[in-house]
């Protein structure tokens, strides 16, 4: 704020003084390197009024730092901002429908205006369906992606196509189905079924979905909904890790479902970490809001806004949310994996699934934590020596099976 | 630093008030927290900060078609929580009671610093800072929070408090005076 130095004496000030002048106010609360400097010189200075500015200065840091911690209000805001936006959507429904009475009543030929419909949040309403069919259908077909070598569209028993790409690209339409640059269509039967996209490890693949829905699809991972979405929801089940963009439809709210979390969401942005295999399971929001549901515990019901993560410990059954820097956790959609304090076994998996090869990690080196970024689009062999050079570990390739041992 | 953030909230400002609900969400995220704690400095209602708060974001969006550029929306922002504050107040009729918020005012303290890891010798003072603070009036409380904590000028201050500049300093003289006094009642590292 003040690029000079002030010229005060300030040996002279009170304690009253030190707590009235804005350049010893914003050094205590916004210190920079020529404010600390000047407050030390004049520390040394032994003036006569040290412990007025002691005192000063202790008073406005505690004060200060006592305002910041508020732990309690960070998750009170969360569900705030929820309930802000259920009822702003509320009042923008009755908005809406009080303009279809006019129109009726009117009976004039009005012209269509489109009304700027926000979306935001469904209510929590939330109808638990006697018959959960996406669930039955992924329990009745499961996927073993170890032995999958191509990209797997299942459109009914009796349909599946294999996409050869590394990189595919599936678009759903209306009536039917475009797959990568193959242009090849495949169209709809008319019966209502349950698809589902199989990406084996080594490949990626976006997914269009019918309702406009776009999800980046990563390595090992299964991913299970019905064509068309019928019904009041649009369900997906996930089994792997998705980055996904929800199409907006206020009627139809969208909900990403997973071995142990439930994502509830309408136009929003955010990622999906869930590979059934895994302990950790992790939600991370980019844009818009969602609200997380542990399938354990119904109850659990956690608000997530943008930058935060919800992360679920399977084995201890419970799940917290922190803020995190977007980039690290999306980045794998751009061919970049970023990772920070990473343990060395995670790592590695993430890798071995990436890339479709199998890396054994020693246990003695399991837990070594490790930070880095990487560029998916190098070969495995280079990125692994390259992290041989950082890190205390030795590379070797049999069989074509990497193994991570202790240097 | 100031007016880069004064920039970047004009900015948001405009996104929101032309139609962006990404804009509206990021002026939440950016500014409610703030406006919490500064409810909390003058009331102990948790609930009723947080009312309050819905009230002005509720408010806003409803409106955001007819409002105008602002030139500091903190401040702005600010002066609706205390006005959504004290007409909710107003409608259910309740009175503050000085001695009764001081009173739980203490006791809200101490739940909170439960979830803070701080050194012991942090904690105790922490603990003093609260016992000082409680011996203000609200009005003091609200003006040492917006000084200190909110680093505004007195014009600034005049604003959302809605009074005159020379009621401000004078205000801010007699709580300073005040958290002086009180300093040596609570064994507070002074010496004399």
């Amino acid at each position: 704020m003040d690029v000079q130095l002030p010229e005060k004496d300030y040996a002279l000030y009170t304690f009253e003084a030190f707590l009235q002048d804005d350049f010893f106010l914003s050094s205590m609360t916004h210190p920079d390197e020529r404010s600390i400097a000047f407050w030390n010189d004049f520390q040394q200075t032994n003036p006569a009024n040290l412990s007025a500015f002691n005192a000063a200065r202790a008073f406005l840091q505690s004060y200060y730092m006592r305002s910041q911690h508020n732990p309690v209000a960070h998750e009170k805001l969360s569900s705030l901002w929820c309930s802000i936006l259920e009822n702003t959507k509320k009042k923008n429904e009755k908005a809406h429908a009080r303009k279809r009475l006019y129109l009726r009543i009117g009976a004039v030929a009005a012209c269509v205006t489109t009304l700027l419909v926000a979306s935001f949040f469904f209510t929590s309403r939330l109808s638990e369906r006697m018959d959960d069919s996406l669930m039955v259908f992924v329990q009745q077909n499961p996927v073993q992606i170890d032995n999958l070598f191509e990209t797997q569209l299942t459109l009914s028993t009796d349909r599946v196509v294999q996409v050869k790409e590394r990189e595919s690209e599936i678009v759903y339409g209306v009536e039917e189905i475009k797959v990568s640059t193959t242009q090849e269509s495949l169209t709809r039967e008319k019966r209502f079924a349950f698809n589902q996209l199989a990406v084996p490890k080594g490949k990626r693949a976006t997914l269009t979905l019918s309702d406009g829905t776009l999800l980046c699809v990563n390595a090992g991972s299964v991913v299970s909904y019905p064509w068309p979405f019928t019904g009041e929801k649009r369900e997906i089940y996930v089994d792997g890790e998705i980055f996904i963009r929800v199409a907006k439809d206020i009627d139809k709210p969208f909900i990403v479902r997973t071995s142990d979390v439930d994502v509830h969401v309408t136009g929003t942005e955010f990622n999906v970490l869930a590979y059934e295999e895994d302990r950790e399971k992790r939600i991370v929001l980019a844009n818009g809001a969602v609200k997380v549901r542990s399938r354990k515990d119904k109850a659990h019901e956690l608000v997530l806004i943008p930058s935060q993560m919800y992360c679920y410990d399977k084995q201890k059954g419970k799940g917290y949310v922190s803020t995190v820097e977007l980039d690290k956790h999306i980045a794998w959609k751009e061919g970049a994996y970023l990772f920070e304090s990473e343990r060395l076994d995670v790592v590695m998996r993430r890798l071995s699934r990436y890339y479709g090869e199998k890396i054994i990690c020693n246990t003695e080196i399991a837990d070594m934590r490790c930070s880095g970024r990487m560029n998916l689009d190098e070969n495995l062999l280079d990125i692994l020596n390259g992290l041989a050079f950082s890190f205390p570990i030795h590379v070797t390739c049999e069989n074509n099976i990497y193994l991570i041992t202790s240097r | 630093m100031h007016t880069e953030n004064n920039i970047q909230d004009a900015t948001l400002w405009m996104d929101f008030i032309s139609g962006s609900e990404e804009a509206y969400a990021a002026i939440y995220k950016k500014h409610s927290t703030q406006m919490y704690v500064y409810g909390l400095s003058y009331t102990s209602d948790s609930e009723l900060v947080e009312d309050g708060i819905q009230d002005v974001f509720m408010k806003i969006f409803e409106r955001r078609k007819t409002l105008k550029p602002v030139h500091n929306l903190r401040i702005y922002l600010f002066v609706c929580l205390r006005n959504s504050i004290n007409t909710i107040l107003a409608k259910q009729k309740i009175k503050l009671d000085r001695s009764i918020d001081d009173i739980s005012y203490i006791a809200d303290d101490v739940a909170i610093e439960d979830h803070i890891t701080h050194t012991e010798s942090d904690q105790l003072l922490q603990q003093q800072i609260s016992r000082i603070l409680s011996l203000l009036t609200l009005r003091q409380r609200e003006v040492v929070h917006l000084r200190f904590i909110e680093s505004m000028e007195i014009k600034e201050i005049s604003l959302v408090m809605n009074m005159n500049y020379q009621s401000v300093q004078n205000l801010l003289q007699r709580s300073i005076k005040k958290i002086k006094e009180n300093l040596a009642l609570f064994d507070f590292p002074w010496e004399k």
